[in-house]
């Protein structure tokens, strides 16, 4: 069905591809897309390309470009391929478009390892261990409870064998909707960059805006490409970018939804990477034939127009060198004529998703997908949904139905195990056109032991994004350049008719039966009085003597002293006649005695005292 | 107890055969109820304790303790075979041979250095005539490196002394890379030529090294550790090389190395020759962020590093860094060179091109005159070499600059030398060291190298276990699985065996005991199952204990004294 067509499509290594074998290149992209509603979508593309052969383990010995530090990391762990987003924010498909590297909520690292690798789940752990140290995330909690391999939905993005890529027995994919992203993950990210921050694109980085953005997402991917159009060589490409969403209109004072890069970044470009290779900003200024809404200053360096698939897409390149030599600034700035059209909203891509909770209470619930298709066509797509093993899900109530309808789909199922793996779902099915196709499914919460629940427990438990692939006839909306490189540029010679879109939803939040969590104490005093209760009585059954009260009624005050002291002189008397053997004594205790057997044979603890 | 049997009975008799009847009832109702009363406490005491003691204990394996405690306070021997070979025939009648044997190991006895309590070399002095084809062999020898083929062991704890007669070839005391030691014989004295083996044996068995070497593992000269200890690193396994090129203005000068062949050439045989005993793994890097460390190019985020200290002062011809502030040069650079995939320690090897308008750049020293290679070493870090560009190059636009790997590896591979503690410093003036032609190790000095190593490591391990044993006598919580308790074990039989073969003289196999043994020790003291409980707080336990035990406790301990109580006075009352 879909999926052995995407995956051949997604072999295919374009032919467009040029560079020389001499040494290292670095390009730096700037990609700026004004989005509705006043919000502007800014990309950064930093693209390292190291012509050299992943498989070798003498390549990382010598580092030019490509940072060391994850050099290192490849090859210690084998990895092939290696894929990091760090998120912070919802991308909103259905306003935004596609977005250059679709990325979930939080942090997402999926990694092909080499076939030499002897224990992948082993690996895995260490990897997002190391990766964790090298990025400051808390990629280490990737463990087998959050950890699937992925049967169709992901595909070797870079070169690789037929039969290697077939099966998915080298890949692992997790994900974490709770990782918050934040500053110290940009200083070691922006680390890697070969100018730092000191010079280029990266010295508009400023985490203040970054963090104040709506949406910002930090990527890389590592994976093996061409060297070269005739493919005879291997080389490694190592793609770092980031993506920002600003409302201009919420943050610039005027509440214009004029924009410019002073701000969107809170200065000025001043330099080109004097490494790169390639230093570019560009600015898409239209999906069809329209005209500009806004005007560009200053002149860009050239208009670039191409056409992807049935969509025609114009770019203002500004070439960066010739505009920041001898001392001089860049700003390039968007000012707009007219601001009514902008308040409308846009027309939505081919296929975008909206994913969420149903059902009350806290024992059941389930998930639905609304899969919204604006394409004329059947399309196939792949939907990938990971659920943590406490919403167990039943297999049951899946359904994919369109407008009442049932869809027929192919399932790939593997249900979670307590604590040690997650439901893992991929379904491949048509979406009807012009229509909506829902995917539901119900289940029911586990309990928890009490020390599982994580500090904050009534926050809830996020289960991470559904994963939507397809390949799109259309290119409406899409951003992303072509398979066969990461560098923004390569979309103007771009002329593939099929586009992957890898569509991430939201992520959601269940609350689960929570407990009190002074229970262990509760616990322990009920037990405690339980043992007391039985134990206490046992033992007094079998130690104590038990002795009726005498039938006297309401003996004074006096009397009971009296009595007391009475009973200690019999004491003493009877023991006296025990050594002396008294006969007149023995008649008064005899007598006394007598009394008391009379009333009712009494015991009395007498002389134990 | 029915009244017509008091009745028909005596009234006297009757009245003290009823109390007795009673009495004796009370009592064995009361006796049961003791009894069970103790029952109780024997139930508890039996089955309770045991119990709880159990369900709650600390997993411990037996260590062995004692041996630990035998290890520390153990004396390390190393045992030194030394020939003497007298090849200068006609001075023969001079020099008694078994004078000279008997003397030289005499002198050799006394000169077991001040710590000879827990490290003492054992000599043992053979002195022999050369054969006459030896003789020969020397008075025709063209060049010393001739000679050495002939006396060569392959033994690392056996050195050869060879004294010739003064030929051209000698004419002073030669040191040949296979353990063999060319001595000219002058016509001395037996006593003098004594001095002079014990002068040279010292250069090159280096045993003054050896017991610093000690000290230092044993931590007994923390106080005021000397340069030597504080610079070189301890043994490890592996060490993670790395050469990195820093160009602070790739846009002002376009710099070449081939720092693959360079290392190749110039580095590799030193590694060579240590690759047995840790490993190497050699990577290089070209960085860009040089500029962090200068101040004054345009990259305006120079000025965040101007207060660090890391500006060069300015002389009539060029700038210099002075001692005092290198530091502050080498802080900005740490955060390029960390490694996140290897535990192993790092050398870093960094060389810097002076950014145009900062050249030529030179260290000056405490003394105030400019260092002549500029380049520093950082002590268990790596060294920095300033690498400066002929200016009149700067005329041109982007001039393409071939770095002289000869010029650097010069220095890293002195540099390499010290941070591995393979020492080159002669006390004795006058000789010759003959080089192998390249940076690979000599005999002597791997033998030299391996017996520090081996003492330190076994010092290190030995006080590791120590501390463990002292941990766990002090720390009750602390859990020791089976395979701390294994690796223990092995730690403690690896450093017995390591002792052994080094009193032997076997330093190879000396030298791998050791280090098993200080991979096992660190390996058990370092075991992160030894945190699990450590942090189990007390008063979490009185709040499970107290209510557990309250309400069992107090009444089956005061019924238990009631019962020994009575029991005790009832058998006084029958012994009365």
């Amino acid at each position: 069905m879909a999926a052995p067509m995407l995956r051949c499509l997604l072999f295919f290594l374009g032919m467009f591809f040029f560079g020389t074998n001499a040494s290292d290149e670095f390009s730096e992209e700037l990609f700026i897309k004004p989005l509705q509603k006043g919000y502007v979508y800014s990309h950064f593309q930093f693209t390292t390309k190291w012509n050299a052969s992943i498989h070798h383990q003498e390549t990382f010995q010598h580092y030019h470009l490509f940072p060391k530090a994850l050099g290192e990391v490849l090859l210690h762990y084998d990895v092939q391929e290696l894929h990091l987003s760090q998120t912070q924010g919802l991308w909103h498909h259905r306003q935004w478009g596609y977005p250059i590297h679709d990325a979930p909520p939080g942090a997402e690292l999926w990694v092909w390892f080499k076939p030499s690798v002897k224990d992948i789940d082993k690996t895995w752990t260490d990897l997002a261990n190391a990766v964790s140290g090298l990025f400051c995330s808390s990629l280490n909690f990737l463990d087998s409870k959050n950890t699937v391999t992925p049967r169709w939905s992901f595909r070797p993005q870079g070169l690789a064998h037929q039969g290697y890529a077939y099966r998915s027995y080298f890949m692992r994919y997790g994900t974490l909707p709770r990782e918050i992203v934040c500053t110290e993950n940009l200083t070691p990210w922006r680390k890697l960059l070969p100018c730092d921050s000191n010079a280029g694109l990266s010295t508009l980085f400023n985490a203040f805006h970054f963090h104040d953005a709506n949406y910002h997402s930090l990527g890389l991917h590592v994976r093996p490409i061409c060297a070269d159009s005739a493919c005879m060589e291997e080389a490694i490409e190592l793609s770092q970018s980031l993506s920002v969403v600003t409302d201009v209109v919420s943050t610039s004072n005027t509440g214009a939804p004029h924009w410019s890069l002073k701000s969107l970044f809170g200065n000025h470009l001043v330099s080109a990477c004097p490494i790169a290779s390639k230093s570019v900003i560009m600015v898409q200024t239209a999906n069809s034939q329209e005209p500009l809404p806004y005007r560009l200053t200053p002149e860009p360096t050239s208009v670039e127009e191409v056409i992807r698939g049935d969509q025609k897409h114009s770019f203002a390149v500004y070439q960066v060198p010739s505009f920041t030599h001898s001392g001089r600034v860049l700003n390039v700035a968007g000012t707009y004529n007219d601001v009514s059209g902008l308040q409308e909203d846009g027309t939505p891509p081919p296929i975008h998703a909206h994913r969420y909770i149903t059902g009350y209470g806290l024992s059941d619930g389930g998930i639905s997908c609304l899969i919204h298709s604006s394409l004329p066509v059947n399309q196939s797509i792949i939907y990938l949904d990971i659920l943590p093993w406490f919403t167990r899900v039943y297999f049951s109530s899946l359904e994919v139905s369109n407008n009442g309808h049932k869809v027929p789909f192919k399932v790939h199922y593997v249900p979670a195990k307590d604590r040690s793996r997650p439901h893992h779902l991929e379904l491949s099915f048509m979406l009807w056109p012009h229509s909506t196709t829902r995917v539901s499914f119900t289940f029911t919460r586990a309990f928890l032991k009490w020390t599982e629940y994580p500090p904050d427990a009534n926050h809830g438990f996020y289960i991470s994004s559904a994963v939507i692939t397809a390949l799109l006839p259309s290119s409406f909306g899409y951003t992303s350049p072509p398979q066969e490189s990461s560098q923004l540029s390569s979309i103007f010679s771009e002329n593939s008719t099929s586009y992957l879109i890898r569509i991430h939803t939201e992520s959601l939040l269940v609350s689960l039966p929570t407990p009190d969590f002074s229970m262990p104490y509760n616990v322990i005093c009920l037990a405690c009085t339980v043992l007391a209760i039985a134990f206490g009585s046992m033992h007094n059954l079998t130690t104590r003597r038990f002795i009726k009260e005498e039938a006297k009624a309401k003996r004074g005050l006096l009397t009971k002293v009296k009595s007391f002291f009475t009973r200690q002189k019999d004491a003493t008397l009877s023991e006296q006649a025990d050594a002396a053997e008294s006969a007149d004594q023995n008649d008064i205790k005899e007598k006394s005695k007598e009394k008391l057997e009379a009333s009712n044979d009494k015991p009395k603890e007498g002389d134990q005292s | 107890m029915s009244m017509a049997e008091e009745n028909t009975a005596p009234r006297a008799a009757k009245n003290i055969d009823a109390k007795e009847q009673d009495d004796e009832c009370v009592m064995k109702e009361k006796n049961t109820q003791h009894t069970t009363a103790l029952c109780f406490s024997v139930f508890f005491i039996i089955v309770g304790l045991p119990l709880w003691w159990k369900t709650t204990e600390v997993y411990r394996v037996s260590l062995p303790f004692s041996d630990i405690e035998h290890l520390s306070g153990k004396k390390i021997e190393y045992r030194i075979e030394i020939n003497v070979i007298w090849a200068a025939d006609q001075e023969k009648e001079k020099v008694d041979l078994s004078t000279l044997a008997s003397h030289l190991s005499t002198v050799l006895e006394d000169k077991r250095g001040y710590n000879s309590s827990i490290l003492s070399p054992v000599h043992r002095v053979a002195v022999r005539e050369a054969e006459s084809r030896e003789v020969m062999a020397i008075q025709n020898a063209a060049q010393v490196s001739d000679l050495s083929p002939l006396f060569s062991t392959s033994q690392l704890n056996v050195y050869n002394v060879i004294i010739t007669q003064m030929t051209q070839v000698l004419a002073q005391p030669v040191i040949a890379p296979s353990n063999n030691i060319f001595l000219p014989y002058n016509g001395a004295e037996t006593s003098s030529l004594v001095d002079q083996i014990v002068q040279l044996l010292k250069d090159v068995v280096r045993s003054t090294t050896v017991s610093k070497t000690l000290d230092v593992a044993r931590g007994q000269i923390t106080q005021r550790p000397d340069k030597d200890t504080m610079r070189s690193f301890r043994y490890h396994s592996g060490f993670d090389v790395t050469f990195t090129l820093m160009v602070p203005e790739p846009d002002e000068v376009n710099v070449q190395w081939e720092i693959e062949s360079g290392v190749k050439d110039y580095l590799q045989p030193l590694f060579t020759s240590l690759e047995k005993y840790t490993h190497f793994t050699i990577t290089s890097q070209d960085g860009f962020a040089c500029n962090s460390i200068y101040s004054g190019t345009s990259v305006p985020k120079v000025l965040y590093f101007v207060s660090l200290g890391g500006k060069p002062k300015k002389s009539e011809n060029g700038f210099y860094y002075e001692e005092q502030h290198l530091p502050h040069v080498i802080n900005p650079l740490e955060s390029k060179l960390g490694s996140h995939a290897s535990n192993s320690p790092s050398l870093n090897f960094i060389t810097c091109i002076p950014p145009m308008n900062k050249s030529p750049l030179h260290i000056q020293d405490s003394k105030g005159k400019y260092v002549k290679s500029d380049a520093f070493l950082s002590p268990r870090w790596g060294g920095v070499m300033i690498y400066n560009i002929d200016k009149s190059l700067s005329n041109k636009t982007r001039p393409t600059v071939h770095l002289d790997m000869h010029r650097l590896m010069e220095v890293f591979v002195a540099q390499t030398r010290l941070l591995l503690n393979i020492q080159a410093h002669m006390t004795t003036n006058e000789v010759v060291v003959l080089s192998s032609g390249s940076s690979s190790l000599h005999q002597w000095e791997v033998a030299a190298w391996l017996r520090c190593r081996c003492v330190e490591n076994l010092a290190t391990s030995t006080s590791t276990l120590k501390s463990l044993a002292q941990l766990l006598e002090e720390i009750g919580n602390i859990v020791i699985n089976d395979e701390i308790g294994k690796e223990v074990e092995s730690a403690v039989a690896s450093i017995k065996s390591s002792h052994s073969h080094l009193a032997i003289g076997n330093l190879e196999e000396a030298f791998v005991a050791s280090r098993d043994a200080l991979q096992a020790s660190e390996l058990a003291f370092f075991h992160p199952s030894l945190l699990e409980l450590l942090y189990f707080p007390e008063d979490q336990k009185f709040a499970i204990y107290i209510p557990l035990f309250l309400p069992i406790s107090i009444p089956v301990l005061t019924s238990t004294v009631q019962a020994i109580k009575w029991f005790r006075q009832h058998k006084k009352a029958k012994v009365e």
